[in-house]
């Protein structure tokens, strides 16, 4: 009895093969094709899941996987470039939208392939260490759409115009940037890195060469360094709210260097207001920010403390030339603590109780006594 | 005792096997049935046709599903394959990745 049954598989099995012949495949795939067609189209609701899943099963199982994935590449493909040309066609500030209408759209479309096609992706894909369906959906995406000549100079020019905009004062749509900005991290962080940061970051330090120059031609000391802080800052936000957090140092050092490497030796020696100035006029304020600054840039640190010590050498002959003149020891020692004193807080206070400007303070007394 | 949370899974005669969605959720291929983005069909109305499964099978993996709930919850029992539902029953396991 139970031979017979196992005699009747066998004969099924033989003829589930015979069924499987180049146009049993082609008829599947067009099913398959037309299907993407629709979701494409938004039309899924109609499609069965099931009877999609089924019959890209039966392709892979019956060695005709092959032609489902050309098939789909090919597909895929077409799609694109189709969308490509819509997103072309958008007016001026619409661009950005459109591309990311369209992007969102592509994305529910690619899991929704994606699932139909799991067992292709489960099975013939590692076999054949061909680009799963998820990724290749992004390839294509960036091959066709954001690497498409039109629309490649245009997504950049748009993107760093807005910056620009937001960098003067403006307020533009930082959710429509976050999301843009998040599809080039998706599609790959080279790609965010060769079509937008590294112009980015060459556009910015123009912007900052010049403002910079700007700046430092017609402010004092400690309104130029008040500017700088609050750009830096901002450009600190900025990252924050939508571009990738790993862009965040790469920024802010071009705002260093062209802000503050740049001009360091001008602001801290400016006549009547620089460094100097802010010592002898107690400006805390001015001296923290500066410190915060400085210490941002090579060497920053080490010049002011250079200036320091030197200053305080000054003040030091001062002092001993005119207890000299006094000759009142009780006054000149007075007054030695006094400045002791008073850089001691400063140190405190405005340079964060920095050890090596506090070895510096402490030698240049010593040289004096 | 109609739980809103159950799919109805119907086999290639038409049988109706209706089971809890955290059972039918064993296959992968259901679970991605049922969780894609886009409202296809079978999310839609909650039933899925197997016109290629009969229910002889489709009774089986339902069974195995329920098994296979219990033990991960610590309820080690077998779970018996007759043999000559054998080479189906896998082919099926295949097609709903379970």
């Amino acid at each position: 009895m139970s031979n017979q049954k196992k005699r009747n598989f066998h004969i099924e099995a033989f003829k589930h093969r015979v069924v499987v012949d180049p146009k049993y495949a082609e008829k599947i795939w067009s099913i398959l094709e037309h299907a993407i067609h629709e979701i494409y189209n938004h039309n899924a609701s109609g499609l069965s899941f099931e009877e999609l899943y089924r019959n890209a099963y039966n392709m892979v199982l019956h060695k005709f996987g092959e032609k489902l994935y050309s098939g789909l590449v090919t597909t895929m493909t077409a799609h694109l470039k189709e969308i490509s040309k819509s997103i072309e066609a958008a007016q001026g500030g619409l661009f950005l939208e459109e591309l990311n209408r369209k992007w969102n759209d592509h994305n529910k479309a690619l899991q929704m392939i994606r699932d139909i096609l799991m067992y292709m992706d489960r099975t013939y894909i590692p076999n054949t260490h061909k680009t799963p369906v998820h990724e290749l959906g992004l390839n294509l995406w960036r091959d066709n759409v954001i690497h498409s000549s039109k629309i490649q100079s245009r997504l950049l020019s748009m993107l760093l115009e807005l910056i620009h905009r937001e960098r003067t004062g403006e307020v533009i749509d930082r959710g429509l940037m976050r999301n843009i900005i998040k599809m080039l991290m998706d599609i790959g962080s080279s790609v965010y890195q060769e079509d937008f940061e590294k112009p980015f970051l060459e556009v910015s330090a123009e912007f900052y060469r010049r403002e910079s120059q700007k700046f430092i031609e017609c402010c004092d000391t400690g309104d130029y360094l008040k500017k700088a802080e609050i750009r830096l800052n901002e450009e600190i936000e900025r990252v924050t709210h939508f571009l990738d957090v790993k862009s965040e140092v790469n920024i802010t050092n071009v705002v260093e260097k062209e802000m503050i490497a740049n001009h360091m030796m001008r602001l801290i020696h400016m006549e009547n207001y620089g460094l100097v100035n802010m010592f002898l006029d107690d400006k805390y304020e001015d001296l923290e920010r500066m410190y915060n600054l400085f210490r941002r840039v090579p060497n920053g640190l080490s010049i002011t403390r250079d200036v320091m010590t030197s200053h305080l050498r000054e003040i030091g002959k001062q002092l001993v030339t005119d207890a000299e003149k006094l000759k009142d020891p009780v006054e000149f020692v007075q007054r030695l603590l006094d400045e002791k004193d008073k850089y001691d807080n400063i140190i405190n206070q405005a340079f964060c109780n920095d050890k090596t400007f506090q070895n510096a303070l402490n030698s240049s007394f010593e040289y004096l006594t | 005792m109609k739980k809103v949370d159950t799919v109805k899974l119907i086999s290639a005669e038409g049988m109706e096997f209706v089971i809890d969605k955290e059972a039918a959720m064993v296959s992968q291929t259901i679970r991605n049935m049922l969780t894609s983005p886009g409202g296809f069909a079978e999310a839609e109305h909650g039933e899925v046709t197997f016109p290629e499964i009969s229910a002889v099978i489709l009774e089986k993996i339902c069974q195995y599903f329920y098994w296979s709930l219990q033990y991960s919850r610590g309820k080690e029992t077998e779970f018996h394959i007759e043999p000559e539902l054998t080479l189906e029953l896998m082919m099926a396991a295949n097609y709903l990745h379970t």
